[in-house]
């Protein structure tokens, strides 16, 4: 499909192989501006994978993906694409203020210092801003790593199992933020486990195996079968 | 989005805020002793390879040798190190960036050759400096036997040195930048060996490693294509800076990750998990299909059948290893009966990283204690046992040079020295390695080690030197025998008599290690 100003990703036949292990298997899907997708499927299904490619962390043995107009990792698309990782990747020697000054200088953001305080009052994070995240624990580390993903103009954003180590109050702020820029006009794709965020999603995608098991509305019956089969099943293989 | 002149600012002001950071945390009492430490262990190295070496001018024929087939054979040693630059490069190698530059910079909307400049260099610096020195301790060490003015020795040893480090790096770079696939890296290597291979077989200069290994040679013979090496070199890491934006996001990812935590490893002396992590950025996996299909029936001897599960899905990669590495401390070995006896301190070293290899059926039980606890018998009962598979793969090695000694006629003397040592140096090796295996990196807590705190280098020293001693001394009925032969005493007997000591030391480290209980993390 030729993609078009409306579509925040396109992706034709994504694999992704590790060595004999197929992690992804011929994913296709068309994602439009301003939607929320989340993501759902047990360990290994391959949630982590395909986030990966689309933000140009990983590369894909086979198949085309198209974000904001652009290959993956290219300049544009590393303008439009924010990734949050499962797993937070901060500096050790920089405060959680430094961060956030430098990821947004980085993006030549505009205005930065006027949003900030309030992004990071509602993450519960104002009072150790002037912290290292290295000393904190995995949820405050957690909550840095998506400051620091929103406060940087995207148009697209990928989070990775948002709410790991995050209690309720955190998970709700995180909705929120989620919920803002949506309003805002970014696509938000956000691999989960949580029915916090599949209540408040426009589509959900169902993977299991690396395949793709469902794509639909996130408020059908089908999608919250699959969510809660993700939650009791099994799997064993990392995403 | 920033344009390069403000990107180049804003990057040049976070590193150097980063910088002064760092240099803030630096404890500096720490970092002199460090710098302290590794003064003392360079100058011992140096002082044991100058040993190794000698002080004896070499004769006429070596000169002429060396004249003819110096620059040739350093050219196929270069070839292979480069051959090695070549598939890390494929890996995402020359560079090391931390995960959250990944992250942030190289998923930043900049030109990623502007984020990567600045570290290349940083790296480049240390590989030029640290290989011109290498390279001038070398040319220090030919000047005492080989004829020719001391200073261009020194001169040229460390220009070689310097084009070597550069051509490695440039290599490395230019295949990660232009995202070589690891096959092709690996017959790109091959096939520069093969080319330095083909200098020295049919008395040519064509190879481009052979026109940098001349500089080595200079002082003995005038190449004009000594000329072109540092020019080669130069483009080398030319071309690498150029192709520097092109590499793989993936393959920098992984590899910053697995170099932070081998950095780590290093620092704290976890050698088991320096190899680990080795094996990873080497992305060297188990073999899916071992190399001979058999499936287990019975449960005789499960320690050593699981062994050899386990050898039988070695790596190509790993089996080459073991293999070079064994004949390594074979012809070390046979280079101290020679007469150059400090040789049995390469051989001991060889077959104790040999040794760790192989015994990594008692690496996976110590790494899986929570496994070993499940199991209804004693640590140190599966940890003895985890011993026979590795003796046996290093019996097989030390067979062939006996085979070939005792097939070839040699003397019943050689060949009755060269037996003891082979049990010397398979008993002493394995316990070695199985020592150290099992006592991992220095117990930091250790309420010995915390109330003397005046000893507590002297210990955490002769911690880590006893099992890579224990692999030395499997060599020694060679350096007795040595020194039998020249103060006219029975040659056999004064290798015999080594065996004893040996095995009584051995025994008491598998002792202890047959001792152990579970080790915690």
């Amino acid at each position: 499909m030729k993609p078009t100003r409306q579509h925040a990703l396109v992706a034709t036949g994504l694999t992704k192989n590790y060595d004999d292990v197929v992690a992804l298997h011929d994913f296709s899907a068309t994602i439009d501006e301003g939607e929320l997708v989340t993501l759902v499927g047990h360990n290994g299904s391959g949630k982590s994978t395909l986030l990966g490619i689309v933000s140009g962390v990983l590369e894909p043995t086979s198949g085309n993906v198209i974000v904001a107009g652009a290959a993956p990792g290219s300049l544009e698309a590393r303008a439009a694409v924010s990734y949050v990782p499962d797993n937070p990747v901060l500096y050790d020697d920089l405060s959680v203020w430094e961060h956030i000054a430098y990821i947004a200088a980085l993006h030549g953001t505009v205005g930065w210092e006027d949003r900030a305080p309030k992004l990071l009052e509602q993450l519960g994070l104002w009072e150790r801003v002037d912290d290292l995240p290295s000393r904190f624990s995995r949820g405050l580390r957690q909550k840095t790593m998506l400051a620091v993903g929103l406060i940087r103009p995207f148009s697209l954003l990928l989070v990775d199992e948002p709410f790991v180590g995050l209690d309720p109050s955190g998970q709700a702020a995180i909705v929120d933020l989620m919920l803002e820029a949506v309003e805002a006009g970014a696509t938000v794709l956000a691999s989960t486990h949580q029915q916090t965020l599949l209540a408040h999603a426009t589509r959900c995608i169902g993977l299991r195996d690396g395949e793709t098991v469902f794509d639909g509305p996130a408020g059908s019956k089908e999608a919250a079968q699959l969510l809660s089969a993700d939650l009791g099943g099994s799997g064993t293989a990392p995403d | 989005m920033l344009d390069r002149v403000q990107s180049k600012s804003m990057l040049h002001e976070m590193r150097t805020l980063q910088r002064k950071r760092r240099v803030e945390e630096v404890d500096w009492v720490d970092a002199i002793y460090r710098a302290y430490v590794i003064l003392v262990l360079s100058l011992i190295g140096v002082l044991v390879v100058s040993a190794i070496v000698g002080d004896g001018h070499v004769g006429h024929a070596t000169v002429a040798d060396i004249e003819r087939n110096g620059a040739p054979i350093l050219s196929i040693g270069l070839a292979f190190v480069i051959a090695g630059a070549l598939r890390s490069g494929s890996r995402g190698g020359p560079h090391s960036l931390q995960p959250a530059d990944v992250h942030h910079l190289l998923l930043a909307p900049l030109e990623r050759d502007l984020v990567l400049r600045g570290p290349a260099i940083r790296q480049l610096r240390v590989i030029a400096v640290s290989s011109t020195v290498l390279g001038a301790i070398a040319g220090n060490l030919a000047l005492r036997r080989l004829p020719g003015g001391g200073a261009s020795w020194v001169l040229y040893g460390a220009a070689f040195g310097a084009c070597a480090g550069l051509a490695m790096w440039g290599a490395a770079a230019m295949a990660s930048g232009h995202r070589l696939s690891r096959v092709a890296a690996s017959l790109a290597g091959l096939g520069l060996i093969a080319w330095a291979g083909l200098d020295l077989a049919v008395h040519v200069t064509t190879a481009p490693t052979t026109w940098i290994s001349a500089i080595a040679i200079l002082p003995l013979r005038t190449q004009y294509v000594a000329v072109v090496g540092p020019i080669v070199a130069l483009a080398a890491a030319i071309a690498g800076f150029i192709a520097i934006g092109g590499i793989s996001i993936e393959a920098t990812l992984r590899r910053s990750g697995l170099v932070g935590q081998l950095r780590f490893a290093a620092t704290v002396q976890d050698l088991r998990v320096v190899i680990l992590l080795h094996r990873q950025l080497a992305s060297e996996l188990p073999r899916r299909k071992p190399w001979i299909r058999h499936r287990a029936h019975g449960s005789l001897a499960p320690v050593w059948r699981r062994d050899w599960s386990a050898i039988m899905r070695w790596p190509a990669s790993r089996v080459l290893r073991v293999i070079v590495l064994g004949g390594i401390a074979i012809a070390a070995a046979i280079g101290a009966w020679l007469g150059t006896t400090p040789l049995i301190v390469v051989a001991g070293i060889a077959a104790f990283v040999a040794a760790l290899d192989v015994s990594e059926g008692l690496a996976q039980e110590v790494d899986h204690p929570t496994l070993v606890d499940a199991r209804p018998v004693s640590p140190g009962w599966l940890y003895a046992r985890h011993l026979a598979a590795p003796v046996a793969v290093l019996a097989v090695i030390a067979a062939v040079p006996l085979g070939v000694l005792a097939l070839s006629g040699h003397a019943s003397t050689t060949v009755s020295v060269a037996a003891a040592t082979a049990i010397t140096a398979i008993v002493g090796t394995i316990a070695g390695a199985s020592l150290s295996i099992v006592l991992g990196p220095p117990p930091l807590g250790s309420p010995f080690l915390m109330s003397f705190p005046e000893i507590m280098g002297t210990l955490l020293i002769a911690r880590q030197a006893v099992a890579p001693g224990l692999a030395i001394a499997g060599f020694l009925p060679i350096a007795f025998a040595v020194h039998a032969l020249h103060s006219g005493h029975p040659v056999v007997d004064a290798a015999n008599a080594t065996i004893g000591p040996v095995l009584i030391a051995s025994g008491i480290a598998i002792g202890y290690i047959g001792s152990r209980g579970a080790k915690r993390y």
